[in-house]
This record gives C-alpha cells, sequence and structure tokens, in this order.
C-alpha cells in the first residue's frame, strides 16, 4: 500500500506543479483567484475586461454575417454610419456626422466625420462607405437588409450618398447593426481570406490585437483614435464558452467580468449582494407556428382552438422560469420602432378552446395528423413539450418531432411543417417583419400566405411597403395594426413570450446601459 | 512485420474510402442546405440560392463527392468551411493538438490509476483493498465525464480559484480540469478490466508453478502475471485513446477546448459537409493507425505473437 500511496502522492504533485507553473498568463485574464466581487483593486486603468459569447466567431469581416452571437462581438469592434440606440430607439450619427434626407424620401447624403480613422490608420473617406455598401448588397449573407438600397455613391471624400428604391421609413433600423463601414484597401489587399485573420480594417471603438483562432481567444485594445473618443476600459478579452453553467461558474470564479447567466439561476444570482444584476428585456420573441395549408389545420376554428389552447405561462415558466414577458404581438412594441398594439390576440381559455374545437373538423378531438417539429435541445424543445400538453389538455393528440436546425428550417421552408416552436430576433422595426409576411420571402418565411385563399397575401405585401413609405411613426403604427390584426385572426402565427437578458456582471464595473441584444462596451468603465 | 504493417496501412485506404462515403451520402440526404442554416430565418430565396451556388451545394452528388476526393488525395485540400470558409486542412491541423493533449493525458491518467489499482484489487480480492476502489470504480464509471467536470470546476476553480474554467489559454494547467474529468472514468474502467483480467491470469497453472517453485509474491505478480493481464488493458487503453482523438464533444465543449471533437459535432449541426467530412476522414485514419499500433505493441508483450509475425516473414 506504501507504494501505491507514493503513487497517488506523486500524481497529486504533478497536477499541484502544473497548477502552479501556469500561473502567469499572457491572456490578461484575471487570476482566477480573484473572486467576484472582491474589493476593488487599488488602479482599474489597466485591468482587461474578460468577455464571452456563447459561440465560436464564424468570421471577422461584419459584413459577412448575420449570426446574433457575432454581431455582439462586431459591435465593440466596428462602426457603421449610425446606430440605432436599442433602448431610446434614437438613431445615433457614427461614422456619419450628420445626414440631410431628400423631400421625395429617397435620397440619403452623409457628411463623413473629419475625424474618423480606421485602425490601420487610414482616414475613413467616402469611397470606403461606397466599398462597405457595395460588398454587403452583393453579399446573400447579409443583403436581405439593403433590399431598399438601389445604388450608393461618393459625391467627394467627405460625402456618400444613399439612393433608395422607394421611401423606407425603416432604414435606419433595418441597417442598424449591418452598415459598417470597412477599410477598402486593407480588406481588398487581404482579398479572400478577409475575415479570417486579424485585421485593422474597422474603424470602432475597440481594435483587434491577438487572435488564436475563431474559436479561442481574442484581445482587443481600445483606440485612442476613435472618432466619439478612447473607451474608458482599456482591454478586453473573449472567448467563446458554450456552456452555461460551466459560463457561470467562469464569472463566479472571476474568470470573466459580465455574463448573460443561465435563467434557472437567476433568484440566487439577483440576491447576490456581491455582483451586479439586471434582468432586461430582450427584443427577441418565441413564437408558434400552425401552418395553415397541411392537413386539418386548414381549419380556423382548429387553429383557433389550438391558440386559445396554448398557456403562455406555463410556457414562460417551464422555459424561463417564470421571467420572460407574455407576448401578445410579434414584435414588442417596447424595443421596435411602429409596432403596434391592437385587440387580436390570444390568451390561454381552455373553454373557449373546446369551444371552437366542437365547431371544428375534429369536434371530438383525437390524433392529430402531423407533429410539433422544432430544433433539438434548449428551450423550443421545452416549450414543445408544454404546448403538446396544452392540446392534449382540450383532447388534441400530437407528437413532438425535435430536429437538427437545419433539417427542421428546410422542411418548415418547404411548407412541409404542421406545427413548430421557433423564435427571432427583430431588426427593430415592426418593417423587419416583412421577413415573416411578405410574399418576397415566401421562400424562407415559415408561413407561406400567398399558398392559398385564407390571405390575400397581395394586400399584406401592399400593406407592409405603405407602412415602410412613411417617416411618420403614428401613421406607419395605424398600417400596422390593421395588417397585424389580420395576420393574427388568421392563428398562424402566434407569438408566446419576449425573452429576458439576465445580465449579472463584476462589483467593479459601471455599465450605465444595459441594450436588450448588444452590449455597448465602449460605454462602460471602472469603478474609480 | 514489415509486410504486416505494409498490409494494414494499404487497407487504410479502403476504409478512410468507405467512411468518406457513407459519411458525403449521410449529409448528402439530410434535409436542409447550408445557406438557409447560415443566413438565418429572415433571408430571401435569392440569397439562399445564390450562396448554396457560391459553396458549390448545388453540383450533382457524384461530381461533388469525386471533386472532394481527388483535392483530398492530390493535394490534402479538404476543402472549405461553408461556415467560416476557413480551409478544413488547416482547422484540424489546429484543432488536433488541442484532441491529443486531451486524449493522451486522459488515458495516461486512466492508466496511471487504473493499473496499479486493478492489479491490487485482483491480488487481494474480497478484501477492503478490493472492494472499497471497485465500489468507487463504479460510482465513478457510471458518472458522465460532463458530471465529473462540473464538480471539478466548482471545487478547483470556484472555489479554490487555481484552475481555470474554460480555454486554452494557460497552457498545460488548462487541461488539468478536462485531463481528471475524462481520465477518472476511464480509469475506473481501466482498474475493473485490469482487475478481471489479473484474476484470470493469476489462476494459470504457470503462476501457481511459480509460486510454488519459491517466487516471490512481487516477482510472480510483476514478473510472470503482468504481461498476459497486460493484453486487454492494451487493447482497452488503445480503443479508448483512438476513440478520443475524435474528440470528447461534451468535455470539449464543458471546457471551452477547441478540439476535433467540437469541430465535428458543430459542423453537423450547421451542415458543414467539408468540416464533418474532413475531421471524420481525420479521424478514421487516426483510429486505424492507433488500432495498428496497438495491435503491434501485442508483439512485444506477448512473445508468442512477436514469433508469429516472425514466421509470416
Amino acid at each position: 500500500m506504501k507504494k501505491y500511496g507514493k503513487s497517488l502522492a506523486l500524481l497529486l504533485s504533478v497536477i499541484l506543479c502544473l497548477s502552479a507553473c501556469g500561473g502567469s498568463s499572457s491572456s490578461g485574464t484575471p487570476a482566477a483567484s480573484t473572486p467576484a466581487g472582491s474589493a476593488p483593486a487599488a488602479d482599474n486603468s489597466g485591468r482587461a475586461l474578460n468577455l464571452s459569447i456563447l459561440a465560436a466567431l464564424t468570421t471577422l469581416n461584419p459584413l459577412n454575417s448575420n449570426n446574433l452571437q457575432d454581431t455582439m462581438f462586431f459591435q465593440q469592434m466596428n462602426s457603421g454610419l449610425f446606430h440605432v440606440n436599442e433602448i431610446t430607439k434614437e438613431v445615433e450619427p457614427r461614422v456619419a456626422e450628420f445626414w440631410t434626407i431628400s423631400e421625395d424620401g429617397k435620397t440619403y447624403t452623409f457628411k463623413i466625420r473629419s475625424n474618423a480613422k480606421f485602425h490601420n490608420g487610414d482616414p475613413v473617406k467616402a469611397s470606403d462607405c461606397v466599398w462597405s455598401f457595395n460588398y454587403a448588397m452583393g453579399n446573400p449573407r447579409i443583403n436581405t437588409y439593403y433590399t431598399s438600397v438601389e445604388s450608393v455613391e461618393a459625391a467627394d471624400d467627405s460625402t456618400f450618398i444613399m439612393h433608395l428604391k422607394q421611401p423606407n421609413g425603416a432604414i435606419f433600423a433595418t441597417l442598424s447593426n449591418y452598415n459598417y463601414i470597412l477599410s477598402e484597401r486593407e480588406a481588398t489587399e487581404q482579398g479572400d481570406s478577409f475575415g479570417t485573420k486579424l485585421h485593422t480594417a474597422s474603424c470602432g471603438p475597440y481594435k483587434l490585437t491577438r487572435l488564436d483562432g475563431l474559436d479561442s481567444y481574442w484581445e482587443l485594445e481600445a483606440f485612442e483614435d476613435y472618432f466619439l473618443g478612447a473607451p474608458a476600459i482599456k482591454k478586453l478579452t473573449y472567448k467563446p464558452i458554450s456552456e452555461a453553467s460551466a459560463g457561470l461558474i467562469a464569472f463566479e470564479s472571476g474568470e470573466l467580468d459580465w455574463y448573460i447567466a443561465p435563467i434557472a439561476n437567476w433568484d440566487a444570482l439577483s440576491a447576490n449582494q456581491n455582483i451586479n444584476s439586471e434582468l432586461v428585456p430582450a427584443n427577441h420573441q418565441s413564437y408558434f407556428i400552425i401552418n395553415y395549408t397541411n392537413g386539418e389545420l386548414k381549419d380556423d376554428n382548429l387553429r383557433k382552438a389550438i391558440a386559445y389552447a396554448i398557456d403562455k405561462d406555463a410556457c414562460n415558466d417551464v422555459c424561463y422560469s417564470g421571467l420572460a414577458e407574455i407576448a401578445k404581438y410579434m414584435y414588442s412594441p417596447a424595443y421596435n420602432i411602429a409596432a403596434p398594439e391592437h385587440d387580436t390576440y390570444y390568451e390561454y381559455n381552455p373553454d373557449l378552446a373546446k369551444e371552437y374545437l366542437a365547431k371544428s373538423s375534429m369536434p371530438n378531438g383525437g390524433k392529430m395528423s402531423g407533429a410539433i417539429q422544432c430544433s433539438a435541445g434548449g428551450y423550443f424543445e421545452k416549450m414543445a413539450v408544454v404546448i403538446q400538453q396544452n392540446l392534449a389538455d382540450i383532447g388534441l393528440e400530437v407528437e413532438v418531432t425535435p430536429m437538427q436546425s437545419a433539417t427542421n428550417m428546410d422542411i418548415m421552408r418547404k411548407n412541409e411543417h404542421f406545427m413548430g416552436v421557433s423564435g427571432g430576433t427583430p431588426t427593430g422595426d415592426y418593417d423587419g417583419i416583412r421577413s415573416w409576411y411578405h410574399s418576397e420571402s415566401a421562400g424562407t418565411s415559415f408561413i407561406k400566405f400567398n399558398a392559398g385563399d385564407r390571405f390575400d397575401s397581395k394586400w399584406i405585401d401592399e400593406m407592409l411597403d405603405k407602412g415602410a413609405a412613411l417617416s411618420d411613426v403614428a401613421e406607419r403604427q395605424k398600417i400596422y395594426a390593421e395588417l397585424d390584426s389580420y395576420v393574427m385572426d388568421g392563428a398562424v402565427y402566434l407569438p408566446i413570450f419576449y425573452k429576458v437578458q439576465p445580465y449579472v456582471w463584476n462589483k467593479d464595473l459601471v455599465i450605465p446601459n444595459n441594450y436588450p441584444n448588444f452590449p455597448q462596451v465602449a460605454e462602460w468603465s471602472w469603478a474609480a | 512485420m514489415y509486410r504486416y504493417v505494409i498490409k494494414r496501412l494499404l487497407l487504410m485506404i479502403p476504409v478512410v474510402l468507405g467512411v468518406s462515403f457513407i459519411i458525403f451520402t449521410i449529409m448528402y440526404f439530410i434535409p436542409g442546405d447550408p445557406a438557409s442554416n447560415i443566413l438565418g430565418v429572415g433571408a430571401s430565396p435569392e440569397a439562399v440560392a445564390q450562396l448554396n451556388e457560391e459553396l458549390g451545394y448545388n453540383d450533382p452528388f457524384i461530381v461533388r463527392y469525386v471533386n472532394y476526393i481527388s483535392d483530398a488525395v492530390l493535394h490534402l485540400d479538404l476543402g472549405t468551411s461553408y461556415q467560416n470558409k476557413l480551409p478544413v486542412t488547416g482547422e484540424i491541423a489546429k484543432r488536433l493538438p488541442v484532441s491529443a493533449t486531451l486524449a493522451f493525458g486522459s488515458i495516461m491518467l486512466s492508466l496511471l490509476i487504473g493499473v496499479p489499482i486493478g492489479v491490487l484489487s485482483a491480488v487481494k480480492q474480497y478484501s477492503l483493498w478490493d472492494k472499497i476502489p471497485t465500489g468507487l470504480a463504479l460510482l465513478v464509471a457510471a458518472m458522465p465525464a460532463f458530471i465529473i467536470g462540473m464538480l471539478l470546476m466548482l471545487v478547483f476553480s470556484l472555489q479554490l480559484g487555481i484552475l481555470p474554467v474554460s480555454g486554452v489559454t494557460q497552457g498545460l494547467k488548462s487541461y488539468i480540469l478536462p485531463v481528471i474529468s475524462l481520465g477518472l472514468p476511464y480509469g475506473a474502467r481501466q482498474l475493473r478490466f485490469t482487475r478481471s483480467s489479473m484474476l484470470e491470469t493469476i489462476r494459470q497453472d504457470y503462476v501457481r508453478t511459480a509460486k510454488a517453485k519459491g517466487a516471490s509474491q512481487k516477482k510472480t505478480i510483476w514478473g510472470h502475471a503482468m504481461k498476459n493481464a497486460l493484453m486487454p488493458v492494451i487493447t482497452v487503453a488503445g480503443t479508448s485513446f483512438g476513440a478520443l482523438l475524435g474528440g470528447a464533444i461534451a468535455t470539449e465543449s464543458l471546457f471551452g477546448l477547441p478540439g476535433l471533437g467540437t469541430y465535428i459535432s458543430d459542423g453537423i449541426k450547421l451542415k458543414d459537409v467539408p468540416a464533418v467530412l474532413g475531421g471524420i476522414i481525420v479521424f478514421a485514419l487516426l483510429f486505424s493507425l492507433v488500432m495498428l499500433a496497438v495491435d503491434l505493441s501485442y508483439a512485444f508483450v506477448d512473445p508468442r505473437i512477436k514469433a508469429r509475425y516472425a514466421g509470416r516473414r
């Protein structure tokens, strides 16, 4: 036994030695031994802010991705001509100092700031804006946001002109996260490899200084020549952490300074006096889809029976610990410009559900011919199971079929689905709903309004175009209220809840505003 | 021996071709296209079609497969990831050391734990030296590495604050918790294999003879029984090592290790055919090589096998 004892002791020694020798990190990660909530260091000026996102970056080219996690990162490194504040909904100037809009609403003239520079030191010119817009308009990954833009041109080095096909009151919100300006010189020099390696072609508040692979670790430094002034926090580190529990432990052990915590831990985290926390309603809606072109779902009464049978509170309890906000409408009026409020929505009412069922093609309930499909894992699957139970309560039997997201999306886009659960992040303006409602989106949206006689898809298109063409928000809301009521009455998209962001952060960190989706780290600072 | 090795190496060609064809076919028939997945809900049908065309996704099945294999064989080019446009060969080369470190560390730890304790258990059968380790081994083997990893994180990262939770930025230190969380269950399995193998061996006539001739317990166990008992242990360790090279997906994901396992699993989710195919081809090659090494190692442990190889020459 003595011998085995020695072996064990040797093994432990090796482990302890390794832990001791790895102490200094070139990464700048805070010492893991500094627990969250400990007393702030005397001087925080050079302290790195350690952050994470939920997945590996897909690219470093901000005009080549519409991925939510990528965008959370891009916001720190890149800047566009303008930015729509997620809370105030105001359009804030960025690279453009100001702009004018022609009387017909089709020509936007942007004046470029004289002090705007790229991280490589080159001044930002209108020709860079032209290149960036043309690149985005030709890139299928994001050109869906640019469908209103007809052409762009540079009048001179500091004047950029954007021509629209028709007036569009939603253009700022639509392009807010996709109008980044890149250095034409550097992006073209890097050619096809642009976005896959370190670059200095951006002009945002932070400059990328280290990249250990898109899936591993990145460092950024404050860009001292940033046109709105250098950020207060001088260094950022990022790494992807896909497991929520691991991320939370990383936060609690001091390895991260800020985190979007798992909702299940919210009660304990919000009660913890050693950290800061805020539950922020996110601009992200979760919804149930009923394909009105498939089987017995062609029956309006059956769809309404299903709509009234869904207990949104139960979905919220199971999926979001009851902390999400129950949704009446597809787009939250709180975070989307011109998003309307109206009286056509469905609240849990099993008695009414049974009444509609009695009038439907399945008056006695029974087994439905299709299933509720959803992407496997995550809360979609849980929501599908709750709804399955809700339907069972009124006598409708239906299967739940979780599947890989690519497969799920493919079936839905081919219009072969029966019912399903999904979610999405709106653009910040109700016009973004055209990707759900407009006939141009019929190839990709989950409900094809032009696939049968139930909906007047031409009228839907006209209403969307009419709303987008106006600049008066109240006028737009009126049009959209009529449109949204019409669609909701068909009981095909059933909003369930708007997600919340459970933000937690280090006590030493000062965050003036927690935005619903995209944190603006340039506004943050260390406590004095 | 050399002929045997060459024959085995040549056999790897149909194995890799077969694996690549099967995976390619499966990926082809799974519904969904990469562009829809990359572009998300709001993308227009035109954008989806344009991106699929750019990705070469619209070519016929056989054209895509033949192009892929010829590029892989002639230029060692495993294609470009649909998702991030990075060359798959480079991505795998970057990730392989991560998976290899994790696999090697875990197997070494499992051997360090499993073999000596397994031998002790067998020699002291039915004593506390046997009952406690086998009981613990059962407990640990029944726990997924994921759960062990979480427990380790809670103790070493959250409570003691001495080891990082995630990433590989702190060198070898970053691998300690993943290696332990993966090595412990494998060690428990190794213990049980070693114990049963050793029990069978020490009941053999030649061991009894050695004892009767007055050989010490130490010499009987380590000098005579051990070599024969090692055969199944090597097989288990080799197979486990080969399998782990393909990535321990849950452990890599939990500890944020950018290894081959997460690369393949992310590729499957996103229908990133080049990434999945490249990852699995490399994994099949490595697994075949490890299995060859395992077979060859038998010769060093068992002289009868060495003699058989020699006879074939």
